[in-house]
């Protein structure tokens, strides 16, 4: 009896599972609208042509991957100083959410690359570190993998976090300068006003996704700790009554 | 007219990896689920 | 006053555990000896991929001299702990009172040491069978290679921590600390090859300047997270 008061409250909890469905629906029909105005509206541009739209869905993307990992370095930090077990559950499920949206955000900035540029890869600033902060966090999550204690996978994966973001910044500037060094031109950043309106519709959907897939990666995060912890306690209590 | 090519791609690939990983989720949610009743049940039985 | 005095203390542990480390690994030497063969070997390989064109070798040159000292490095930084774990020293280092910090900065000093002394046999070796031009740029390039090879130990260090005690960790650390290493490697690479040209563009301190700035945010983050690394 005394096992069932400790439970973890995740367990016997399955109230917000709801909202967040609704919330997936709701967030998936704004990608939906936010891609279709945005494509409806916005003209061709005037270099990249019809080109120009796939910006609607790459650039988001590369945000909320930033996004998402901004999430893992202040949980990570949240965690090392109040040692709550969410925040920790929380930051593997923004890293995962990250890598996602990082690995797709590469992969259209390939497909935008090779009718642009002509080549599916540049060492541009932008896209090369882009890609060492995906590397950085597969790192992140095949360190949780590799390591079975649930306390020491926390404090360890906060400790990788925390440095792989502070990184990002010395990745970034380092590669910029060394394109600069190699003289080649990186892209200009004027936008018309019409592309940032529908890039800014666009953002806010996938931050609703963004949102949606992070609740839910957690909740099935929760779920297997709860699990896991109650296990462990069967095993703990079953020992006591074998002794 | 090649350049819809690569936009239906972007976008294709765009809705491929969003609903994949949210099928993905619904799995990993579902299992972790039905392991959690599942353990919770063998603890009842133990109980008895 | 007290504090100076804990200050002193914690370096005279981290130099005790430099100490103890640097005598473990001269008694034995078969792991100093075969990490430089490797890496001796890997700058022939090196060699024998990017063809025999002596001017293309040698401009090629910096990025294979870090490539090499990454790739044999990173070999010795998981042993350094796995010799502790393996007898259970470990656990005994975290016994004794004072600061864990300084454990990280022995562990830390120890393989800076060990990389250094690898790369004294490399640097030699590379300018011979690259043909490269050592004693002009020498102090520059020492100081090129002593701020990288910190910056590269010391999150080295502080990866092989935990990569050492965890399963899979020969893939593991290099995972981890590869990506991690791209400034570094940058930096490193473009201010020697700045400095084997003669530095015509002055283009070295930048790059210097940026290994700096990486060591010290690195060297202060990881000993503020070993701490938490380390306890159990």
């Amino acid at each position: 009896m005394t096992i069932s008061a400790s439970r973890p409250a995740a367990a016997q909890a399955p109230g917000p599972a709801r909202r967040i469905q609704v919330l997936g629906w709701i967030a998936f029909l704004a990608v939906l609208v936010a891609e279709a105005v945005s494509l409806w509206t916005s003209p061709p541009d005037r270099d990249m042509g019809h080109l120009q739209k796939l910006m609607y869905v790459h650039v988001p993307a590369a945000w909320m991957a930033l996004l998402a990992y901004g999430l893992v370095f202040v949980l990570s930090l949240l965690y090392l100083w109040k040692r709550d077990e969410r925040h920790d559950l929380l930051a593997a499920a923004a890293a995962e959410v990250g890598v996602v949206m990082n690995a797709l955000a590469l992969a259209l900035g390939s497909i935008w690359g090779r009718p642009t540029w002509g080549v599916w890869w540049t060492w541009d600033a932008r896209l090369t570190s882009t890609a060492v902060l995906l590397v950085i966090f597969l790192g992140y999550l095949a360190l949780r993998a590799f390591t079975e204690d649930p306390d020491r996978r926390a404090r360890w994966s906060a400790a990788v976090g925390i440095l792989g973001f502070l990184n990002s910044y010395i990745v970034y500037m380092s590669v910029r300068w060394w394109r600069t060094l190699h003289q080649v031109q990186s892209s200009p950043e004027t936008l018309d006003p019409i592309y940032t309106r529908g890039l800014r519709m666009n953002a806010i959907a996938f931050l609703l996704v963004l949102v949606y897939f992070v609740a839910r990666r957690y909740r099935a995060a929760r779920l297997e700790r709860a699990a896991e912890a109650r296990i462990e306690e069967a095993a703990l209590a079953g020992e006591g009554v074998h002794v | 007219m090649s350049d819809w090519v690569y936009i239906v791609a972007g976008f294709g690939l765009t809705w491929i990896v969003l609903i994949g990983y949210a099928g993905y989720l619904r799995r990993r949610v579902r299992r972790a689920e039905a392991a959690l009743a599942e353990v919770l049940e063998g603890g009842k039985e133990a109980e008895k | 006053m007290e504090r100076v005095r804990g200050w002193r203390r914690e370096l005279a542990r981290a130099g005790a555990i430099v100490w103890k480390d640097l005598t473990a690994e001269r008694r034995t030497r078969a792991n100093f000896n075969a990490v430089v063969s490797l890496a001796v070997l890997t700058l022939l390989l090196f060699g024998f991929a990017l063809g025999p064109d002596t001017e293309a070798l040698r401009a090629a040159a910096a990025g294979v001299l870090w490539l090499t000292v990454l790739f044999s490095g990173v070999l010795a930084f998981n042993r350094s702990y796995q010799l502790e774990l393996e007898n259970g020293a470990l656990d005994t280092l975290l016994l004794y009172p004072g600061e864990r910090r300084s454990i990280f900065l022995g562990k830390l000093g120890a393989n800076f040491a060990f990389v250094l002394l690898v790369e004294l046999v490399v640097v030699p070796v590379a300018a011979v069978i690259y043909n490269l031009p050592l004693l002009r740029p020498f102090p520059g390039l020492a100081g090129v290679m002593l701020l990288g090879t910190l910056g590269f130990v010391t999150l080295g260090t502080f990866y092989a921590a935990m990569a050492s005690r965890s399963r899979a960790r020969e893939v593991l650390l290099p995972l981890l600390l590869f990506p991690m290493m791209i400034p570094v490697l940058v930096g490193s690479v473009e201010a020697t090859s700045a400095l084997l040209a003669g530095d015509p563009m002055g283009d070295s301190g930048a790059w210097l300047r940026l290994l700096v700035v990486f060591d010290l945010v690195f060297l202060v983050a990881s000993v503020l997270a070993f701490e938490h690394v380390i306890e159990e």
